[in-house]
């Protein structure tokens, strides 16, 4: 068997995925907060403000950032859940369990924050505009995917269902992609394209990625977390965990 | 940050709200594994001790 392969299906086991997660987790806490630090600093210290947005133009080191997460991270439970009920994987149910809370989190602030930058820029909160209006469904994909999973008992079965209900709400991530250009919306066009020239200068552009950045690798280390909490509940009756737990070691 | 308090004041509440509502929600999400993760182990550890108490009486 191919060695990357072979990697990836021992990952699929329940204690080695516990062992690996918990030696990952602190470098990516460390990293999480050495690039939002400097993120951070430099969005609100260092960048210019915008000639037209003013200062408010800070928010958006916050709201791009948790706007990208809340759809990478539909996108990757997406995955996961493609896992989870076509091959039946463990982990692959978990780990698409885990991610909705942090992406509901993410979105929630995308929410607050675009809301918060529209007053002093477009003089209202909110609008139901498609852009905003899409991504208020997202968070209620959220809420449902969380609130499936936590209405059935078994715990399999209701990540099978919640998968399923994942999968049908993939549907909305190109409507919030292209909402911007396929209806006349408040919101703005995408001003950072991966092909081609960005709209934004570089001195805000960097800032913005680092954060981008910052964001992933929390979600990561977020995710690995709860993953590690829903391995031990889920594998509470097996030897492995109480073999752990009980023994003078926290962790294997 | 002279010209955040200064020109930019009228917008200065709206980007401390935003930021607060940041970190709060991302510290709420950071917190709770670690707080779920407590209870399960302290769950799992009285589960135990009454099977084995159990045990040890049959």
């Amino acid at each position: 068997m191919n060695p990357i392969l072979y990697w990836f299906h021992k990952l699929g086991s329940p204690p080695t995925f516990y062992a690996f997660a918990g030696k990952l987790m602190p470098w990516l806490l460390v990293l999480t907060l050495i690039s939002g630090g400097i993120g951070l600093y430099w969005g609100l210290f260092v960048a210019p403000a915008d000639y037209l947005q003013g200062e408010s133009v800070r928010i958006i080191y916050i709201h791009v950032p948790a706007a990208w997460m809340s759809m990478a991270i539909y996108a990757f439970m997406a995955v996961n859940a493609i896992f989870a009920l076509v091959w039946r994987t463990k982990i692959a149910e978990i780990l698409a369990m885990a991610a909705a809370p942090i992406g509901a989190a993410f979105t929630f602030i995308t929410l607050v924050s675009g809301s918060l930058w529209g007053r002093p820029t477009w003089g209202t909160y909110w609008t139901w505009d498609a852009r905003l209006t899409s991504q208020l469904v997202l968070l209620f994909l959220y809420f449902g995917v969380i609130g499936l999973y936590s209405a059935i008992e078994d715990r399999r079965r209701a990540a099978r269902a919640a998968s399923l209900l994942i999968l049908v709400g993939v549907i909305n991530l190109p409507i919030i992609r292209y909402s911007v250009e396929w209806w006349s919306t408040l919101h703005q066009p995408a001003t950072i394209r991966l092909v081609g020239e960005s709209s934004m200068h570089a001195s805000m552009l960097w800032p913005l990625l680092i954060m981008a950045i910052a964001t992933k690798f929390y979600f990561a280390w977020a995710l690995l977390a709860r993953s590690r909490v829903m391995v031990l509940r889920q594998e509470s009756g097996k030897a492995w965990v109480r073999d752990m737990l009980e023994s003078k070691e926290p962790r294997p | 940050m002279n010209e955040l308090l200064s020109e930019g004041l009228s917008h200065t509440p709206f980007i401390i709200a935003s930021y607060i509502v940041f970190f709060v929600v991302l510290l709420a999400d950071a917190v709770y594994p670690w707080i779920a993760r407590r209870r399960l182990v302290r769950d799992l550890n009285t589960r135990w001790r009454r099977e084995r108490v159990r045990q040890e009486k049959t």
